[in-house]
């Protein structure tokens, strides 16, 4: 996985920030900071709080880069972090699930005309997947982590990254599948209604 | 058939994670049994969606001046930090000098007492009618004044050596009965051997140390 750890021409920006040089890690950021706020605005749905959190992301990264030890990528690494703090933050407020409560007035009017209701299911499907199996969910497909960098980050054996995985994937395969029952159901019901 | 033991292998082939040389067996697996098909291209394609989900907010317009206001709160937090740190290392490195200092000067008193006594001549003046009343170490300044205060008369010299007495030895403590003439005499004493040691005991030169 060493392979992964950096890029050629960032190598030299990573073993700089590593010894400490804060020029080093602020190119390392602006390599990273756009993604990272997209990836925040994918976790929490609020610009501004995305902002915040990849703030935060980047200087706790920075204040523990000695414990980065190249076995994931830094993108990897980084994520495992923001989801670390967004985990924190929503604990704070006291809001286990309450993202999509968030969601709905401050997302972009433009952005969510483009969501499809399925996105949105599946959207709602991932936020309400346990913690363990949500992060696997996360890294995995939100920041492309393959199973040994999840197993890294999260600090999990390989193979329970594999059972979080397939656990996860089925849960979400079955909570959509009933959501489209509900749906089904639910617009049969009405067609019903309107049919009497 | 039985597919219990290809349930995680189905799952980790649609979202592209089984190792290819596991790839062949659940592909046989696949191949002959429907369920298990339906069941793989269910999860592939719930695997798809999640990464257009992934992909949608890869899309998310990123607002103006993001890079140079993380920058600037980081460079902003990162010297914050640093400035503590130099603080808290400034203040901790003056604690342990005035510690030293403290120290140093506490614990180089007495020696020091010490070896002034051996370079210059101190008084003991030691009261055979108060065997208690014993002022030690008199300081050599204040002979002079002693001498001075004789010479005015003996009451003077008597309440001062009491005063400068009392002050060195506890307050129930005093020179009440000592002979003052005999303390003249060490004085002069002194004058001829000044490098010595004296003592005064009740009435006279008792001893050299």
């Amino acid at each position: 996985m060493s392979d992964s750890c950096a890029r050629p021409d960032n190598e030299s920006l990573l073993s700089r920030a590593l010894a400490g040089e804060l020029d080093a890690f602020c190119g390392l950021a602006r390599e990273h900071e756009k993604r990272l706020y997209r990836q925040a605005l994918g976790l929490c749905g609020d610009r501004h709080l995305a902002e915040d959190l990849a703030q935060e992301t980047l200087l706790e990264a920075w204040k523990s880069l000695s414990r980065y030890d190249c076995s994931c990528r830094l993108s990897t690494w980084l994520y495992a972090i923001l989801m670390h703090r967004h985990q924190k933050f929503l604990r704070k407020k006291g809001r286990s699930l309450s993202i999509l409560e968030q969601k709905a007035p401050l997302t972009d009017p433009a952005e969510a005309a483009s969501r499809t209701e399925e996105a949105e299911r599946l959207r709602a499907a991932v936020e309400a997947l346990p913690t363990a199996a949500r992060e696997v969910i996360q890294l995995r497909f939100f920041a492309d982590a393959t199973l040994g960098e999840i197993a890294v980050a999260l600090g999990i054996p390989q193979g329970t990254a594999k059972s979080r995985l397939h656990y996860a994937l089925a849960r979400l395969r079955q909570s959509c599948d009933l959501e489209l029952n509900h749906f089904s159901l639910g617009r049969d019901s009405q067609l019903e209604g309107t049919t009497r | 058939m039985r597919c219990d033991p290809y349930k995680e292998q189905i799952t980790l082939l649609a979202s592209g994670d089984l190792p290819e040389t596991e790839r062949d067996q659940v592909e046989r697996h696949l191949s002959a049994c429907a369920d298990c098909r339906r069941e793989f291209e269910a999860l592939r394609s719930l695997c798809g969606q999640i990464r257009s989900l992934a992909a949608e907010n890869d899309r998310a317009e990123v607002p103006f001046g993001l890079s140079e206001r993380l920058e600037k709160n980081l460079v902003a937090a990162t010297r914050g930090r640093t400035w503590l740190w130099q603080s808290v290392a400034a203040a901790a490195a003056a604690c342990v000098l005035i510690g030293l200092a403290v120290w140093l000067i506490s614990s180089a008193g007495p020696n020091d007492t010490g070896t002034l006594q051996k370079q210059e001549p101190a008084v003991s003046i030691i009261s055979t009618s108060h065997p208690v009343a014993t002022a030690t170490d008199l300081p050599p300044a204040s002979w002079a004044a002693y001498y001075g205060a004789w010479l005015q008369s003996p009451e003077t010299l008597d309440k001062m050596l009491a005063r400068d007495a009392a002050a060195r030895l506890k307050p129930e403590r005093n020179l009440a009965g000592l002979n003052v003439r005999s303390f003249l005499e060490t004085m002069n004493h002194i004058e001829e051997k000044p490098n010595e040691n004296h003592s005064v005991r009740g009435c006279g030169v008792s001893s050299v140390v």
